[in-house]
């Protein structure tokens, strides 16, 4: 009897050894879960590529923009003005289009995906006016479908605005001096304009533009600029001025005076 | 004699016992050390970090206008030849020291009415500090896209890819 107890605690010990055993073996999945989990919730760069899509979008339309103006201007026709808006619309369209096509390649393997969606016409040019400007409006969507990242949107607008101020034009001899103020999206004054943005063509007796001699500019602030130059005795009641901004957005401006 | 040898036989089977216990118990433990070590918390960080500093160093350099202006003729917009020695000479001063960088930049052009990616200047396939082969593998890489300004009528749509890798993961 009594060599029967020693044997059974001499077993005793191999038992708990099993049982600590099965203990740390049952805890182990859980803590081995844990840290592949810690693994898979490591940096993920969906921020900054989120982030350069965006921001390159602005720069797009930017651009976008820019070449449209500049087709517009290089294709309008008095009496064919909706040619000029199909094709500068055409423009920055095929550029946007380029665009999404090389995003979603350069992020091919982040599950990048794109949806534009548009307001009315892609641009909206207005020319010819004492206030002109040349607008794009387009709204982003995008998904990053391998970070669980979806419907990111981003309304973007820009814009360049050029308002000519009726009551501050003057003309005295030869020399006609106004002030007019430049802006862009959310009336964010511009402040960059130097003579060589400007170009102002007047109208003459023969029926032709004649280019006008720019004398001065001056920035008042807030976007509020003053110009002057001098015309010709051919001079014959109107004058067109053509700006463009440092992002090389094109605005025309028509402004009609008593000879 | 024979209570001495039951004694002596039962001494081992005891210590046979122990041993069996102590060996299971190794077992056990060392599977379980192995499994569960924690990940090394500084290559994880050390990566995010890498990646945050490549994609802010290629923002800022994009931001502040320095693709338009060391990349491209302000006038013309063609390609500047020495492009490629300045980006290299901005990535040394910018990054910080011990840091291997190589950026490779790509235009993209239509072909065929599909987007193709294609060098931008055969001269520079890629810009590195590192003389030794660079292996991708251990290196961060980060994706930027810019699209340059209009420049005599040119727009190009260039990608960015930047690898960096630090000085000590090559001993």
């Amino acid at each position: 009897m009594r060599a029967t107890g020693k044997k059974s605690r001499g077993q005793f010990i191999i038992i708990t050894a099993f049982f600590i055993a099965i203990i740390m073996l049952s805890i182990l999945p859980r803590v081995y879960f844990l840290g592949l989990q810690y693994r898979y919730i490591q940096y993920e760069p969906f921020k900054e590529i989120a982030d350069n899509v965006n921001s390159d979008f602005e720069r797009v339309l930017e651009r976008s923009l820019s070449i449209a103006s500049l087709k517009y201007n290089e294709t309008f026709h008095e009496t064919n003005a909706t040619y000029a808006d199909l094709m500068a619309r055409s423009a920055a369209h095929d550029l946007i289009s380029k665009w999404v096509s090389t995003v979603v390649k350069a992020y091919a393997g982040h599950g990048l995906q794109i949806e534009l969606i548009s307001y009315g016409n892609l641009t909206n040019i207005e020319w010819f006016e004492l206030t002109a400007n040349s607008t794009i409006k387009e709204k982003i969507r995008l998904n990053l479908t391998s970070y669980g990242l979806y419907g990111c949107e981003r309304l973007v607008s820009v814009e360049f605005r050029v308002a000519v101020d009726e009551s501050s034009i003057t003309i005295l001899d030869s020399t006609i001096t106004l002030n007019f103020t430049a802006t862009k999206e959310n009336r964010e004054p511009v402040t960059t304009l130097t003579e060589s943005s400007l170009r102002i063509l007047y109208f003459a007796n023969d029926s032709t533009w004649k280019e006008a001699n720019i004398t001065s500019l001056s920035y008042y602030g807030l976007g509020v600029y003053e110009v002057s130059f001098s015309v010709g005795d051919d001079y014959d009641g109107k004058f067109r001025m053509y700006i463009i901004d440092d992002r090389k957005i094109m605005v025309i401006n028509e402004v009609i005076t008593s000879t | 004699m024979a209570d001495e040898l039951f004694m002596n036989r039962k001494g081992i089977s005891k210590i046979f016992e122990a041993l069996c216990s102590t060996v299971i118990l190794l077992i056990v433990i060392s599977v379980f050390s192995q499994l569960t070590a924690p990940s090394n918390p500084y290559s994880f960080q050390a990566e995010a970090e890498l990646r945050k500093l490549g994609y802010n160093v290629l923002q800022q350099m994009a931001i502040k206008g320095g693709i338009d202006n060391v990349f491209f003729n302000e006038t013309t917009g063609e390609l500047n030849e020495d492009w490629g020695l300045k980006v290299k000479i901005a990535l040394q001063n910018i990054l910080p020291k011990g840091l291997f960088f190589n950026l490779t930049v790509y235009n993209a052009t239509i072909q065929d009415d599909h987007v193709v990616l294609q060098l931008l200047d055969e001269n520079y396939p890629y810009i590195s500090n590192f003389v030794r082969k660079f292996e991708e593998s251990t290196a961060v890489g980060t994706t930027y896209i810019y699209t340059t300004k209009n420049i005599a009528g040119k727009v190009r749509i260039l990608v960015f890819y930047l690898n960096l890798i630090r000085g000590e993961s090559y001993g």
